[in-house]
Parts: C-alpha cells; structure tokens; sequence
C-alpha cells in the first residue's frame, strides 16, 4: 500500500493542487490570482522531487495499471519540467486579455497528470484513460479564450480530430485485447509473439494504432490539424500544446511498439516509415510559404514528428536500444528549443500589439535585443546548427538511423533539415536586417519577470543541453534498458 | 447455453437501420431519436451477450444522460435542421468512397478472421465485474474521476454565462 | 448460439457506418453523435471479445466498456460545451464555415 501510494504522489500532488486551485479560485480578487500560477509551480516542483526520490526503483503497482522505472522517470521530470515552464510562461499574458483564470493552471496540471499516467501505463485501460485525461484537458486549454473566435475554433478543430484519433487508437486497443484476452502490455506482447492470433486480424489492428498515433503526434498525412490549432490557440497555451501532447504520445508509443508489438515490426515498419518521410517533406515544405509565425512553428513541429518517427523506425529495425534513446534525448531537446520559440512569441505579444506574423518581426533585433537574441537561438536549435542542443539531438537521432541500416532515410533526413534552414534563418534576418515600415506599438505594462523565466529556462536547457548532453543522453540510455528488457 | 441466432439478427438489424437513419435524417431531433433508438437496440446486443450490467449501464448513460445531453445542446443552439449534404458535400466526395471501401474490406477481414473463440459464454457474474473493477482496474478508475472532473470543469468553463470584466 | 464474428461485423459495420457520417455530415452536434456511434461500435467488438474469447480473467472487455463509457460522457460534454460556446459567438454551427484559418 504504501509503496503504491509512493508511486503515484507526483500525480496526487498535482491532483492536489489542482482542485485547491479550482477551490480557492472564485474567492480570489482578480489581482489575487497571480498567486496560483506559484501553486502550481510549486506542486511540479514537489513532484519532480518526490519522482527524483523513486528514481531507482523499479516495480510495477496497483496491480500492474502502472510500472515505476527510470523510463518513466525520465518522462515524469521532462513532463514537469514543461509545465512549469507552461505555467510561467501564461500569467502574464492571460492577464492582459483578462483570462486569468486558476482553471487554466488547473488545466495544465490535469494535462500533465493525464500524460504521466500515460507514460508510466502498462496496461491498454489505463493508457486509455490517461490519454482522455490528457486530450480533454487539452482541448480546454486550445479553446481557453472563449471569446475569441479563433480559439474556440481552435478547441473544436482539437476535439474533433482528437476525438477522432482516439477512437482509432480504441478500435485497434479492442481487437488486441480481444484476439489476446490480456489488456496486460507484457501478456498481449506474449501471446502475440507465441503466433496465437489471425495475422490479418492483427495487422488491421495496428495499422489503426499506427493510424491513431499520427493523429495524436500530428504525423502526415494525419497533421492538418496542428498548425490550425495552434495558430487559434493562445500562444502559452499553443507552446504547452506543441510539445506536452507528443511527449506523452511518444512516452506511450514506444512502449506500445516494443513490449506489445516489437515482434510485429514487418507489419509497422514500412508504414511508418512512409508516415515519417510523408511528414518531414510536408512539415519542411509548407513551412516555407507561411507568414504567421505560429502556423510556421505549427508546420515546423510536423517536420520534428518526421524526425522522430526516424528513430521509431531505427528501433523498429534492429531492436536495440539506440534509437529510443535518441527519441528521449530529441523530445528533451524538442521541448526546451519549442516552448522557447513559443515563448518570445508571447513575450513580443505581451510588450507590443504584436499579431504573430513575420512581417512584424522586422526591427525586433533593435527594439528588443534580449528576446531577438535568444530567438536566433531557438531557431539555430531548431534547424540543428552546432554548437545548439538542436544539433547534437539531430546527430544523435540520424546515427540511430544510420546504425540501423537505413543510411537513405538519414540522408533525406538531414536534406529536410537543410530545407527547414530556409525558413528559421528567415526568422533571424527579418529581425536583424530589415527596417520595419512601422513601429509595433507599444504595451505599457507587459514585462513580466515570471516570463523572463520562464525564457531562461528555456535558454539555458538549449545551451546546457548543446554544449554537456552527456548526463541525458546516459540517463536517456539508462530509461530504455528496461522497456528493452522485456 | 444455447440461444437461437434469430434475435441477434433481429437486434442487429435494427440497429443498424438507425444508426443509418440517423445520419439520413435531415432534422438534427430526428437524428438525436434514432440515435436513442440505436443505443436502446445496442442495449439488447449487450443482454444477448450475456452482459445485463452493461446493458444496464448502456441505458443510464448513453439513452438517458448522453441523448438528453444532445437534445440540450440541439435546443440550446435551436439548430433545428441538420445540414444534409451527403454527396454533394466538397470532402465527402472524396473520402465517401474510400470509408466505403474501407468499411467492406475491414468488415470482411475481421469477421472472417479465425478467432480461437470458445463455445460457451465467459462474460463473469456481476460479482466478479464489481472485483475487478474496483480492484484490479481500481487505478484507471481513479483517473476516470479525474477525467469526469475536467469535463465538469470544461462544461462550466466554456459554457457558462458570466458578468464580462 | 451465434457465432463470435457476427457480432464482430456488426461491430465493424457500425463503427463504420458512424465514420461515414462524420465525413458526410458536418453539423457539430451531429459529429458529435457519430463519435458516440462509434464508441459504442467499439463497445460491442470489446463485449462481445469478453464472451467468446478465453482468458485468464473473464470479464475484463465488460470492464473495459465501462471506462468507455465514462469517457463518451465527458467528450460528449466537451464537445457539445465547445459548439455551444461557438454557438454563441457565431451564431451558426457548420464545420465548414471554419475557415478563419488557411495557409
């Protein structure tokens, strides 16, 4: 009993948390409400400290709904870490559209539950309830300024196609619990592996998970809503969007492909590994024609699913533990470098009557040397230019590719980094080397030193992670081997 | 125990006919009533499978709470005819064919699959539901609750109507 | 008694004859409907898997429904949240009036 309570308190404080917000919430003043961001600040702090603490434990509890292992320690701190950085990245700019609700932070907390129930699952049932947790809570977050026309579309757009994927994701969960009788990760895995089920039967169920992952990620050809919904979403809440979801579908989906379906990697492979070329040449290409500059990182997040779905395929080959490896250390980077870019975003949308295009980015490199500077950082990162955490990820993940066997798919890989190049640059020289034909007008008082932060943190993940990736890159290694042990 | 296949094809029958009636139906009501009739047929599969809690439970939530839950939201937005575009729709034109085409080929393949299947009913005693509900899946019903809780919260969030600042 | 893949077909059938209606029709509340469709289409392979498969512990595909079934409630209450607040700023409720946003 007590190791299991032990095992779960990180989502009981979040939890907690939660619900004191939403309590204490309606008997706040408006300016009181600045305080509950800190609250939650404050419980992801507790909960990455009491996940640290199990860190080295390794069993599975609640009869066997979830497993502790450093896997999911792994993903619990990078989950954390990203909500903070979420949360410090909001206040502000909620408040000034008159949005400051303690639900938001409630949200936030309820995603980040949802995903580390998610990533600590070994079983289909609670996968399953973990990711509705999750998409629920997410599409709230898309649709939060609901007097605004274009989030509420958001929101909807987010709950049609979410919905969508999750039926997808349940339909292939039935017919392999239902050929197995197990909803066990491991005993499914067994007796798909004995060959007790109809192999055509089987196929068709995971040709659905394949499908319903690629909703869930925004891989192509299931990706149109991404770049929709975090255009309409509120930017803080579009860097959450951006990088939280596909942690936790990433967190899940090796799992899924190795445990349940390593055996099965003939039938998954090619499809995915079309999915992900699919996805690298649209995410690169259609970035390239896009003005507003939250579409362009929407496209440009498809293009990193690309990426990523490169070292799905690695592993997917050779069943070694290389390719998982450098999908961890990928999302750690992907969230650092993706919440910052998110971040200056809100940052010029707090200080100016900034609208996101990027034409508007002309003259920031003047007007807001700080922000335009840690701008060309991120998007270096985002390209892959060394010395960036960007580009040791990129190398890491393209030598699993390469390790596996597929040298051509690194090749097109790196050819679509070059493409994106086009489109990140583009972002440095409008700000440093065009004249704007009119000032941004001003917002008096939009700084924020909880953004500032936030920002920092971002910053220094980017760099820390560019210039001594070893301690991740070994405790990402460290995070595989018992996923591969099975 | 032995049934007679006769009631299932009975049962089936009319399930699908309004689950199709439903999407036919031009007025959205009239589509909302097929809906409940479906659900209410679906509840019938469930008893011939051997499953009364769940056909149970089908009836309190999906007949009762989740149809009045349309019909709210249909005379909230007093939406009263559905728009019916089924082929002259510009997306549908395009993906019909492939859903059609997919829906066969699924529905061939995993009905004729051989499943290793038993011959008599499994579905336990509604005792053994209550134990593994409430104690093997005790987790996943822990964050059901949550789950539910963010769609309260949701509902009110998004809903509501409030004084504007 | 009546063979486990016939209720497998009506399964699929259903679930399909819902996706169809998602493409064809795109009222929200009627999305909304064919997402409850084909839940409940899942529902019945996940039922009807639970009585005719063997496994170590019966029933566990009834259990299974009812997590669907909490869960169909709370996407239907989101999602039906989210038209009416649509709703309100729009007054006009097709999802192919969503056009704010192209690129």
């Amino acid at each position: 009993m007590q190791r299991e309570l032990i095992a779960v308190m990180p989502e009981l404080m979040l939890v907690g948390t939660a619900i004191i917000i939403l309590l204490i919430d309606p008997m706040l003043p408006a300016t009181g409400r600045r305080g509950l961001s800190w609250l939650g600040i404050f419980a992801c702090v507790t909960a990455i400290f009491s996940t640290w603490f199990v860190r080295a434990e390794e069993y599975s509890s609640f009869s066997s709904a979830i497993a502790i292992d450093r896997y999911v320690v792994f993903f619990k701190i990078l989950l954390l870490v990203v909500a903070i950085m979420a949360m410090l990245l909001s206040e502000k700019h909620l408040a000034l559209r008159g949005r400051l609700l303690g639900d938001y932070y409630a949200l936030i907390l309820f995603t980040t539950t949802g995903m580390m129930v998610m990533a600590a699952s070994i079983d289909l049932i609670t996968f399953f309830v973990g990711l509705e947790l999750m998409a629920l809570s997410t599409y709230l977050l898309a649709g939060f300024f609901r007097y605004e026309e274009r989030s509420i579309e958001a929101g909807l757009k987010y709950f049609v196609t979410g919905s969508f994927a999750s039926l997808f994701l349940l339909f292939g969960m039935a017919w392999l619990y239902g050929m197995t009788g197990s909803t066990n990760f491991e005993e499914i895995g067994d007796v798909i592996r004995a060959g007790a089920v109809p192999g055509d039967a089987l196929a068709i169920a995971i040709i659905m998970l394949v499908a319903g992952f690629g909703f869930k990620v925004a891989a192509a050809p299931f990706h149109n809503w991404a770049p929709d919904v975090y255009q309409g979403a509120p930017t803080p809440a579009a860097a959450f969007l951006a990088v939280g979801p596909k942690i936790g579908s990433f967190a899940v989906l090796i799992k899924v492909f190795t445990i349940m379906l390593g055996g099965e990697s003939g039938t998954w492979l090619m499809p995915v590994i079309a999915m992900s070329i699919a996805t690298m040449l649209i995410g690169a290409t259609l970035a390239l024609v896009q003005r507003d500059l939250k579409r362009m990182l929407g496209y440009s997040s498809i293009a990193h699913v690309g990426y990523l779905l490169l070292g799905v395929v690695a592993f997917g080959e050779t069943g070694s533990s290389f390719g998982q490896a450098a999908i961890l250390f990928y999302l750690a980077v992907y969230a650092f470098m993706n919440m910052g870019a998110f971040g200056v975003l809100v940052y010029l949308a707090n200080r100016t009557r900034f609208g996101d295009s990027l034409d508007e980015m002309m003259g920031v490199g003047r007007r807001f040397p700080a922000a335009a500077a840690i701008m060309t950082l991120f998007m270096l990162s985002l390209t892959g230019i060394p010395p960036t955490a960007g580009f040791v990820a990129k190398f890491y993940l393209f030598a699993s590719v390469v390790d596996a066997g597929f040298a051509w798919l690194a090749v097109l890989g790196v050819l679509f980094s070059v493409v994106s190049a086009f489109f990140y640059l583009r972002v440095i020289v409008y700000m440093y080397m065009r004249d704007p034909e009119a000032e941004l007008q001003g917002v008096p008082a939009g700084s924020s030193w909880d953004l500032n932060l936030g920002l920092g943190i971002a910053t220094a993940g980017v760099i820390l992670l560019g210039i001594l990736p070893s301690p991740v890159i070994s405790a990402a290694q460290d995070a595989v081997v018992r996923v591969l042990g099975i | 125990m032995e049934f007679s296949p006769i009631p299932f094809y009975i049962v089936s029958a009319l399930v699908i006919i309004c689950a199709i009636a439903m999407i036919y139906f031009k007025e959205l009501i009239y589509s909302a009533l097929s809906m409940v009739a479906c659900f209410m047929a679906i509840a019938g599969i469930y008893i011939l499978l051997n499953a009364e809690l769940v056909a149970g439970a089908q009836v309190l939530i999906y007949v009762a709470a989740i149809s009045i839950l349309v019909i709210f939201a249909i005379m909230l937005t007093r939406h009263r005819k559905g728009d019916f575009w089924l082929f002259f729709h510009r997306q549908s034109v395009v993906t019909l064919p492939f859903v059609v085409v997919a829906g066969i080929v699924l529905t061939v393949v995993l009905a004729t699959a051989a499943y290793d299947s038993s011959e008599e009913a499994l579905n336990p005693p509604d005792e053994e539901m209550a134990r593994l509900l409430f104690q093997d899946y005790s987790f996943p019903f822990e964050v059901l609750s949550l789950v539910l809780l963010v769609a309260i919260m949701g509902a009110i969030l998004l809903a509501m109507r409030e004084r504007r600042r | 008694m009546t063979p486990l893949q016939h209720y497998l077909a009506l399964a699929t059938i259903l679930f399909f004859i819902g996706a169809w209606g998602m493409m064809a029709r795109r009222n929200i509340i009627m999305v909304i409907m064919c997402i409850e469709l084909m839940l409940n289409a899942v529902n019945i392979s996940l039922v009807a898997f639970s009585n005719y498969m063997p496994s170590p512990v019966p029933g566990r595909g009834e259990v299974f429904v009812f997590f669907v079934f909490g869960l169909s409630a709370a996407e239907a209450a989101v999602g039906l949240g989210i038209a009416i607040a649509l709703y309100r700023l729009r007054e006009r409720l097709s999802v192919d009036e969503l056009d704010g946003m192209k690129g």
